[in-house]
């Protein structure tokens, strides 16, 4: 299983996504929650399809869920998690 | 109840901190001083009796302006800028409030919204200034439906396509505080969650129980609410009051790890049916916490009913898959209307009310028809909607609804006023809102189906909704379907409709499924 550039993790994010907005928003570190069609069931829906696509426990206790709500911010944490392709 | 809160506020040390909202603290001192400043700032101006309306987001700035309000014996009404001003205009239309206090940071949004006429004071963030933006003149003062004696007044959805006010007298909200500030009282030193916004009138408890006590009200931000574990142990908080969506999604994500708040001693839940996995997982997770699960419309005050989580779980609880919300408080009273040509038991039915937390009926009268019923006694009731059922010889468990009235994160939504709403804008479609659990789309969903011409596009009919709606009750998806499903009586089957809704699998749903995409 080989790491993924943060191109590639930014890229599987905006899939995951756009699967679920109407619109994604054009700005990287907008806010999900207030920019998107998701509400805050959609954004935790999004974030347990994220762990499972990278295969990667986000911890919860400990990581500021603020700073995961928008896709730059996603992005920037699983790569410092060092995420893997799914499946290898 | 053990004083007014301004009296309150001045018996605690002065140097606690009453409010933190995020870096900021607010000691006792400070808020008793920015009471007494709104509040003579009233007494001293020529406003009338009505309301007094809260246009701020939770925070020292709402907490003395209640306790000003208290003390003048004037209802507050609770606006929240974030809903569409069509919204807030509605609301002020029916409050006719004496004036409108806002903090400086959302004096801009309501600059575009506010009445022409009425006093507005501004109250800088700091805590420093209040002064009138908007002075009141002895003339202008009107009359308003919600007298003295009002504590607050809540507006929640309505049927009709209007919110509908729910006014709480004074003798309600003194009832409510006796039992709990007893039962789940805050004490100096603690450290309480203040999650709800003003509009929600579980932040009445927030602010009265905590200040009553002389614990610190800890404000959740709007983006802390959805997961809110780390908040729960970098603030240190003691005494946690949320929905039970919170715990949900905490549990989805497996952050309600055992023991990952031991510094909680007391959880409170309101608002939603609370299930029994999750609140287990919490009971693990704050192992020194006491975990309630409480009830209650708006109408009869925050909540009316408690059930404290065993230890051990009884096999009972099994049948039901919620947590029961217990026995009604003493001295208010509940009863279960069944239904037994439909083959209800005698212990399984409707929820009816009374007693003195129960309201005598809406702001506006015609709101109130089906709502209410009357003993020949005299004694009313008020008609909650919810399906309960009595244990034999234990308490009361939550089965579901009567009616089609859904909840969002706790708040209530009655599907017609969404429907009426896009019907407005597109009135040649029809549509049906549905909460699907399952599935690809979570969350509340517009199915339409259009008579004719194009259908509109899916943000288009958000955008209808979100520019006479809060937010809650924007639907997340809107899927446009060929026809309706009906049940034996020709109606549109709900049901099916959220079945179908939730089956749906692919997330651009192909035509041929009786779904267009």
């Amino acid at each position: 299983m080989k790491e993924r550039s943060e191109l590639e993790i930014r890229d599987a994010v905006l899939r995951l996504v756009s699967e679920r907005v109407d619109e994604v928003p054009l700005d990287d570190s907008a806010s999900l929650l207030a920019n998107t069609n998701l509400d805050s069931l959609g954004v935790v829906e999004l974030l347990v399809a994220i762990e499972e696509e990278f295969s990667v426990s986000i911890d919860f206790v400990t990581v500021d869920p603020a700073e995961l709500l928008s896709i730059g911010g996603l992005t920037g944490h699983l790569s410092a998690l060092g995420a893997k392709s799914s499946g290898g | 109840m053990p004083g007014t809160l301004i009296n309150m506020l001045a018996r605690h040390r002065p140097s606690d901190t009453a409010v933190e909202t995020g870096e900021r603290q607010t000691s006792y001192q400070q808020l008793l001083d920015l009471a007494l400043a709104i509040r003579e700032q009233i007494a001293r101006s020529p406003v009338g009796s009505g309301p007094i309306v809260i246009a701020d987001d939770p925070g020292a700035v709402a907490c003395a302006t209640i306790a000003a309000a208290q003390a003048l014996g004037h209802a507050y009404v609770p606006l929240s800028v974030s809903h569409p001003a069509a919204r807030i205009q509605q609301i002020l239309d029916a409050a006719q409030p004496a004036l409108i206090v806002q903090s400086d940071r959302t004096a801009d949004r309501m600059a575009d919204i506010l009445p022409g006429r009425c006093p507005v004071l501004t109250i800088s963030s700091q805590l420093l200034n209040v002064s009138w933006t908007r002075s009141p003149r002895p003339t202008e003062s009107c009359a308003s439906p919600i007298g003295s004696g009002t504590a607050y007044v809540m507006f929640t959805s309505g049927t009709t396509g209007r919110p509908k006010g729910v006014p709480v007298r004074t003798e309600s909200l003194t009832a409510y505080l006796d039992v709990v500030t007893k039962r789940f009282g805050v004490r100096p030193g603690d450290r309480a969650s203040h999650f709800f916004d003003l509009t929600f009138d579980l932040s009445v408890h927030d602010i009265f129980v905590t200040l009553l006590g002389g614990g610190t009200l800890v404000v959740v931000p709007a983006e802390q609410r959805m997961l809110p574990a780390r908040f729960i142990r970098e603030k240190d908080i003691s005494h946690w009051f949320s929905v039970p969506s919170a715990a949900d999604s905490l549990h989805r994500v497996d952050a309600l790890r055992p023991g990952a708040f031991p510094h909680l001693r007391q959880t409170l839940f309101c608002g939603e049916p609370l299930r029994w996995p999750v609140a287990e997982a919490w009971q693990a997770a704050a192992p020194n916490s006491r975990v309630v699960n409480l009830y209650g419309p708006t109408e009869a005050t925050i909540a009316i009913s408690d059930y404290v989580l065993p230890r051990n779980r009884s096999r009972s609880n099994d049948v039901y898959g919620y947590v029961p919300i217990g026995q009604v408080f003493e001295g208010q009273r509940g009863r279960i209307l069944s239904r037994p040509e439909e083959g209800e038991p005698p212990n399984r039915g409707e929820l009816w009310l009374s007693g003195s937390q129960v309201v005598a009926g809406y702001l506006d009268a015609r709101d109130s028809r089906n709502a209410f019923a009357s003993d020949p006694d005299g004694t009313t009731w008020y008609r909650t909607g919810d399906a309960v059922e009595l244990e034999d010889g234990g308490p009361i468990h939550f089965v579901g609804r009567v009616d089609h009235q859904l909840k969002v994160s706790g708040y209530r939504v009655e599907p017609a006023e969404i429907e009426n709403a896009i019907h407005r804008r597109f009135p040649a479609c029809r549509s049906v809102v549905v909460q699907c659990e399952r599935g690809k789309r979570r969350g509340l969903v517009a199915a339409i189906v259009c008579g004719q011409g194009d259908a509109p596009t899916p943000s288009a009919v958000r955008d209808a909704c979100a520019s006479s709606l809060p937010w809650y009750m924007t639907p997340a998806h809107v899927v446009e379907l060929v026809s309706w499903p009906v049940n034996s009586n020709g109606k549109i089957d709900r049901k099916a409709v959220r079945r179908q809704l939730e089956e749906e699998t692919a997330p651009d749903m192909a035509a041929g499924q009786g779904v267009k995409s």
